[in-house]
């Protein structure tokens, strides 16, 4: 099998780099073990939400000057930023995900315990307040579902609170809804979602919540809706009496599967290859460049290409692997930053800045890995699996997957013609 | 570039596979039967989670892993190489308390019945279609009386090879062994002998194996390992046998070939590893060959047009080999080639015909069938013979295997 280009990993930042070079007519492949951390995001993404002092970012495009040399956004340089963020929400237009945001000046989200976050894009269904922290609206009703564990009210509705909303609770139940009850441990907001694609189910819910209103100004139900695409909370959004706004959930989310199922879509109508269950084990150099990689579900079959893309992500995607005493990239034994000694990895406060966030393969700046010190010149490395970044204090992960898979694509077609 | 790269990864066959689980749930959002069925735990609790209690104690096996299709989709998601299918599988053949009933035993003795149908055919299948039988099947069988049940074929595939092809066989230089399966032999021969046509036009001469039965998937899925394992060792030794004179077999069915792979070693916990590797879909051994330049295809009917929709079945996905079939499909020239969302079409070999399964059965497949509607195809190709069934069934489509549109393709 040969492409011109084979990208291993399929999270956000693979099909980023797929997406757009397919578009550009580049045989492309993805070669994903599994399901990727996309199924944990909320409806929004980051570019930049935290100042390494911790404090908020209000404008990512500027405060991301002050960010140290290591970081992925000025290994690159912050001139690709702002060529690429809005490249990014083009893509995801392209795909069907309709977003609000943009990288001059963050807005807020609430995250699923109640919490206003700093994000770049979200949701367009999804509530959002702006950079002062304001709502378009006061007195909120929220719903939520008899039997779902996986929305806390009570800390949502305290935090609402503190934003300043006035904030009801009504909890309701529709019959084809109570029927998934019968496992407890089934009642998750994708389950939930597969019994709402049918309209039936809808209008029964829209039936309850109409019901439930008061003097409300909106809505606010889980984001229990639309696992394929967004026509059946359109639905409900026109039988119910207020605007109505989705609130995330703890995962695994709608949101998160939609995206995915709609990014993979894309890639698949452009004419990619998506391995879903072909692990990436080794990849086979002739002379400094990878000639060719080898997956574990096709051992007998070389799949080789021009251009090779890294999108593995980090720990939890097998994209960096922790031993007793190091911290390794598993398929090439690429060059990795990470610090000596086991007990400097982590920081005995958990909610301080933790060193092992940051770890990662090293990279030059056109995103190059390199082996003992020595580029891979047809490698780039995209994404989570890059050092420098960190997802919980700087809240950068989906910008950095989709910025560094924009840039590498872009070199990688710039480097073709 | 010589620094040494080690093998970091967890070995991903242990006994202990399931502590790999991260509880990420991911799985649970691709399983067909959690999608309809709020009484089936999902992959996670029947797999890993549960896997923790059954080792305590037996005594948690509960009959709810029966509704588990063992379509592997769950592993195929799982981003920690769990593998929950077979997890959930050996769990149901090591503590089923239940005898298997008549039924189970009718449905699995693909190769018993086959036999005596096809001995019998038209007659049997008149039978068959009886509304009186389906009745009798629905009520004392629990055969779902709205199911058509395959049909037999008047005459084998053996037979038809033995009278029509065998002879010619000799005349060819390069050899294939071919493990036709048992709906090729008894339901519907028109893949295999697609596959001895198609064979021959691109040079090899095919042999059958030596008293091949069933590779053993139906009695597996009806909690008969006993019957599974025999036929499983069986099947292994006449691979052994015929393939120190014929090295390569090829297959037309994805269950077979991913049974005969896969689950000997991961379900029953055969060493087959001398055998694995000998046995390919012919799809993908032709497409190889293809792409490595050892064969050309032969020119194709100049007027030949058609516009196909292509279902990756679970097996197929799980293999990882729907590329391969795809991949063939497209370069022949006059297809137009849709792929549809890989979506489990509920049949699942046997599972759909069970009256209390049927409904479900249906349920699963409904974004399957809608999508099938919405393609507009004149044909949807497939490499399961039961997907074939359970499509047909539901939606009218035209259902072939891809050697068979190549067959078609082909200039005579
Ligand atoms: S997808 Fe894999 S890791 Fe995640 S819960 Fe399921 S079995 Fe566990
Ligand atoms: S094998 Fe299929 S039916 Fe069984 S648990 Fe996994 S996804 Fe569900």
């Amino acid at each position: 099998m040969k492409f011109n280009t084979i990208i291993i990993g399929g999270g956000l930042s693979g099909l980023t780099a797929g997406i757009t070079l397919a578009e550009q007519g580049q045989r492309v492949a993805i070669l994903a073990t599994g399901q990727s951390r996309l199924h944990f995001t909320s409806g929004s993404l980051e570019l930049l939400g935290y100042n390494p002092d911790g404090s908020v970012v209000t404008a990512p495009l500027q405060e991301c000057e002050s960010l140290p040399a290591s970081h992925p956004y000025q290994v690159i340089g912050t001139q690709a930023l702002r060529q690429f963020a809005p490249h990014a929400q083009e893509l995801l237009a392209a795909a069907g995900i309709k977003v609000r945001g943009n990288a001059e000046a963050n807005h807020y989200r609430i995250s699923p315990l109640g919490i206003p976050k700093p994000a770049w894009l979200t949701l367009d269904d999804y509530i959002t307040a702006d950079s002062q922290l304001s709502f378009p609206f006061r007195r909120v009703l929220l719903v939520s579902i008899a039997g779902y564990i996986d929305f806390p009210i009570a800390l949502l509705r305290h935090g609402l609170q503190q934003c300043g909303l006035e904030c009801n609770v009504a909890e309701v139940r529709t019959p084809a809804i109570e029927n998934l009850r019968t496992s407890q441990t089934e009642m998750r907001a994708t389950n939930i979602a597969r019994i709402l694609s049918e309209q039936a189910a809808i209008d029964q819910l829209s039936v309850e919540i109409n019901r439930a209103i008061s003097g409300e100004e909106a809505i606010l139900i889980p984001a229990v809706i639309g696992i394929a695409d967004d026509n059946n909370l359109k639905y409900l959004r026109r039988m119910v009496t207020r605007p109505l706004f989705c609130v995330s959930t703890l995962p695994p989310a709608v949101t998160g599967v939609r995206l995915q199922t709609r990014l993979r879509k894309r890639f698949l109508n452009l004419g990619g290859t998506f391995m879903l269950g072909s692990t990436v084990r080794k990849a086979n150099f002739s002379a400094d460049r990878i000639a060719s990689v080898t997956a574990s579900n096709l051992p007998d079959q070389k799949l080789s290409a021009d251009n090779f893309i890294l999108a593995t992500g980090s720990f939890m995607g097998n994209g960096l692997v922790a031993t007793q005493d190091s911290i390794i990239e598993p398929i090439m034994n690429l060059d990795v930053d990470a610090t000596q000694g086991r007990d400097s990895w982590t920081s005995p406060r958990l909610n301080d800045p933790q060193p092992y966030m940051e770890f990662g393969v090293h990279t030059d700046s056109s995103l190059h890995p390199a082996i003992n010190g020595h580029i891979v010149p047809n490698l780039w490395a995209i994404g989570a699996v890059l050092s420098g970044h960190n997802p919980i204090s700087l809240a950068d992960s989906t910008g950095v997957d989709m910025i560094t898979a924009l840039f590498a694509a872009n070199d990688i077609i710039s480097h073709n013609i | 570039m010589s620094k040494a790269t080690h093998n970091f990864f967890i070995s991903s066959i242990s006994d202990n596979n399931f502590e790999q689980c991260l509880k990420c749930s991911i799985c649970t959002v691709y399983c067909p039967v959690s999608a309809v069925e709020p009484l089936f735990p999902g992959p996670k609790q029947a797999g890993p989670d549960g896997e923790r209690y059954r080792l305590k104690n037996p005594r948690f096996t509960d009959d709810s892993l029966k509704l588990c299709l063992n379509c592997k989709r769950c592993e195929v998601a799982c981003p920690h190489d769990v593998r929950i299918g077979d997890i959930i599988q050996r769990a149901r053949l090591q503590n089923s308390k239940h005898k298997p009933g008549i039924r189970a035993r009718l449905l699995a003795s693909t190769d018993l019945v086959g036999k005596i149908a096809t001995r019998l055919t038209p007659a049997f299948n008149t039978i068959l279609s009886l509304k009186t039988t389906k009745e009798y099947k629905h009520r004392m069988l629990g055969i779902d009386r709205h199911f058509a049940f395959p049909t037999y074929a008047r005459v084998t595939f053996e037979k038809w090879f033995e009278k029509n092809a065998a002879k010619k066989q000799s005349g060819f230089s390069q050899q294939v062994a071919y493990f036709h399966g048992c709906h090729v032999n008894y339901n519907d021969t028109a893949p295999g002998i697609a596959f001895v046509n198609v064979m021959n036009k691109l040079g090899f001469g095919v042999t059958l194996i030596n008293d091949e039965k069933c590779c053993g998937n139906p009695f597996m899925a009806n909690g008969m390992p006993q019957k599974a394992l025999k036929l499983a060792f069986h099947n292994l030794n006449q691979l052994r046998l015929t393939s120190q004179q014929v090295p390569i077999v090829l297959t037309t069915s994805s269950t077979c070939t991913f049974t005969i792979r896969d689950e000997y070693n991961f379900v029953l916990g055969l060493d087959n590893h001398d055998v694995r590797d000998k046995i390919s879909l012919a799809t993908r051994f032709i497409y190889k060959k293809i792409e490595d330049g050892e064969l050309i295809l032969p020119p194709v009917k100049p007027d030949f047009k058609l516009r196909i929709a292509y279902h990756s079945a679970c097996h197929m996905e799980k293999l990882g080999w729907s590329f391969y079939s795809s991949s063939l499909l497209r370069m022949i020239p006059g297809v137009q080639l849709i792929m549809l969302d890989s979506l489990c079409c509920g049949m699942a070999g046997t599972y759909g015909f069970k009256t209390e399964n049927y409904r479900r059965s249906l349920k699963i497949g409904e974004p399957l069938f809608q999508a099938i509607r919405e393609a507009e195809a004149d044909v949807v190709v497939t490499d399961c013979e039961m997907c074939k069934q359970q499509i047909e069934a539901a939606t009218g489509a035209r259902v072939l295997h891809p050697i068979e549109v190549l067959a078609m393709a082909l200039d005579d």
